[in-house]
């Protein structure tokens, strides 16, 4: 549905873009993540007409953005950086002034959409007394209005409180199941992409690192904790039951065997007839952020400017 | 078109400073017939007309200047700018649509003056003549370039108060430059186009116009010039322009 091939991006002398490519499905939702300053923002602007790409192409369900501009930004939803309002104005002329923006766009019901982003009652306040997760709800209304085909949320969840991060989770969900639109999302929240996309992309210094399923995402280890003065003994016996994987001390008190969740009885089996004290056993799951930092850190990537959020 | 001509309707009306300018201008008025009333004897409708006319007209230009300014700078000011430029429709359209809107703004508030102090010009002696309207009419010209000349600013700069201040410099300042040179060196002075822009001069100060050696047809054709090199200037950095940080 939308499709970024080969884009490069150069300001002045810099490199932004190099080589950016990832396609997006109808009924999925992107991930698109990356430190402060990796060009998600910038790959964002060129999706939505705003700026040029040097080279390559990016296409709205076969529209050419850069040559069928009004084909292609009709099917494009979007909020990028922040969601900007007139703030004197009620939110319902927000959403007019929206409207009027589509070439022959059939009448919205406002109401309608008011109330599936939660603002229902709202949208006759000024903007200017909203906070800024109604601003947020108004953004995606606003983006959601002509019945996009495509929808770009840049850092949607900058500013939500953890209720309005589920909730937005949530409806995004819906509208990728129900509506099968194809949702692109970018964020430095890493946990909370984990939670909200199918696949993502990373992306650092302007360049695709890797894309990458949502399903098998996470790496999975086995974590075991027992006696310190037992350690030695343990890691013979995980070495034993496991003679073909790198067995890795953690600390002082634990270990991690990278196998699968079904070995985690025979290990502890061993463990014990050895007369092991064993004080936890469980699957670790490496997180998108610790695969993130991984991938950013083997390229001397910008992990000083990176924030995590828990 | 229609629909982009509707939403800079809508941002402008729902300000407050339009109904700041009408309640100038009508202040203005009032406060003309004031000092005419106050005057021995009953003041003519005329000079009433022709005088709180030019006053208002003055604040008019100055209206102008900030509502055109703002239509590019608040847009910055409120970073809405992206969402104009993320519409299907083309850049062109978009600034089109702003400098219609400008120019119609203007025009409404130009016939609010005209409506108002011919009102009030009933009141008095005698009747307003199309020779006292006439050159009032012409004087249109001044607004109309000046909101090119504020359009173009405003695309260069960002800061509202800069746009503004330019334009306010460049229309008075070269005026008065322009007014002394006029008796210095009339042959240089007529090159300055802000000496032109106002057309009722030829009706109002013909001998001034007669000193630089322009005729009307000359000002005219010398002021459409500019008209359109600011707004080529100003349609080429609009579509060229990121307006991105």
């Amino acid at each position: 549905m939308l499709s970024v091939q080969n884009v490069h991006k150069k300001m002045g002398k810099a490199t932004v873009l190099t080589n950016v490519s990832f396609d997006v499905i109808p009924g999925e939702i992107f991930g698109f993540l990356g430190p402060n300053g990796a060009g998600k923002t910038t790959t964002i602007r060129i999706i939505t007409g705003l700026m040029p790409a040097t080279h390559g192409t990016v296409t709205v369900d076969g529209y050419d953005v850069a040559n069928n501009r009004q084909e292609a930004l009709s099917r494009i939803g979007a909020i990028v950086e922040n969601p900007a309002f007139y703030p004197y104005m009620t939110g319902r002329e927000n959403l007019i002034h929206a409207m009027n923006l589509i070439p022959n766009l059939k009448k919205v019901d406002l109401n309608a959409l008011g109330a599936l982003v939660g603002l229902d009652g709202k949208l006759d306040m000024k903007v200017k007394q909203y906070s800024l997760g109604m601003k947020q709800r108004l953004g995606i209304a606003r983006a959601l209005l002509h019945n996009p085909k495509v929808l770009i949320l840049d850092e949607p969840t900058n500013g939500l409180d953890p209720a309005g991060i589920a909730d937005l989770r949530n409806y995004l969900r819906h509208l990728a199941d129900h509506r099968g639109i194809a949702i692109l999302i970018s964020s430095h929240l890493l946990s909370e992409m984990e939670l909200i996309t199918d696949r993502f992309a990373i992306i650092d210094q302007g360049q695709i690192k890797s894309v990458e399923d949502g399903q098998t995402k996470a790496d999975s280890v086995i974590l075991c904790k027992v006696a310190k003065e037992q350690m030695n003994e343990a890691l013979d016996v995980a070495a034993l039951a496991f003679d073909d994987v790198k067995i890795v001390q953690q600390s002082a008190e634990s270990f991690i065997v990278p196998r699968q969740e079904t070995d985690i009885p025979v290990l502890l089996k061993q463990l014990i007839e050895r007369d092991i004290a064993v004080y936890q056993i469980g699957m670790k799951h490496e997180s998108l952020e610790e695969q993130f930092l991984k991938l950013t850190k083997k390229e001397g990537g910008t992990n000083n400017a990176f924030i995590t959020q828990q | 078109m229609r629909s982009l001509l509707s939403n800079e309707w809508m941002k402008w009306r729902r300000t407050i400073k339009p109904y700041v300018a009408l309640g100038v201008y009508t202040a203005i008025i009032l406060i003309v017939y004031a000092v005419l009333a106050s005057g021995e004897g009953t003041p003519e409708a005329e000079s009433f007309f022709e005088f709180s006319t030019m006053g208002a007209i003055a604040f008019l230009s100055i209206f102008t200047i900030v509502f055109t300014a703002e239509m590019v700078g608040n847009e910055l000011k409120f970073d809405t700018l992206k969402h104009l430029l993320m519409s299907p429709y083309s850049r062109d359209r978009i600034l089109l649509s702003k400098l219609v809107m400008a120019v119609l703004v203007m025009l409404l508030q130009f016939i609010f003056i005209l409506v108002v102090a011919f009102g009030f010009s009933l009141t008095l002696d005698g009747s307003v003549t199309w020779d006292v309207v006439r050159p009032i009419l012409i004087s249109v010209s001044g607004p109309i370039f000046i909101i090119f000349l504020t359009l173009m600013f405003s695309v260069v700069f960002k800061s509202v108060g800069v746009v503004i201040g330019f334009t306010v410099l460049a229309n008075f300042a070269s005026s008065i430059i322009g007014g002394l040179l006029v008796a210095w060196k009339p042959e240089l002075a007529k090159w300055i186009v802000f000496l032109h822009t106002d057309l009722s001069i030829y009706d109002v100060n013909p001998e001034f116009m007669k000193a630089m050696d322009a005729t009307m047809g000359f000002s005219i054709f010398y002021v459409a010039l500019h008209i359109i090199a600011f707004y080529l200037i100003t349609a080429f950095m609009f579509r060229s322009k990121t307006f991105a940080e």
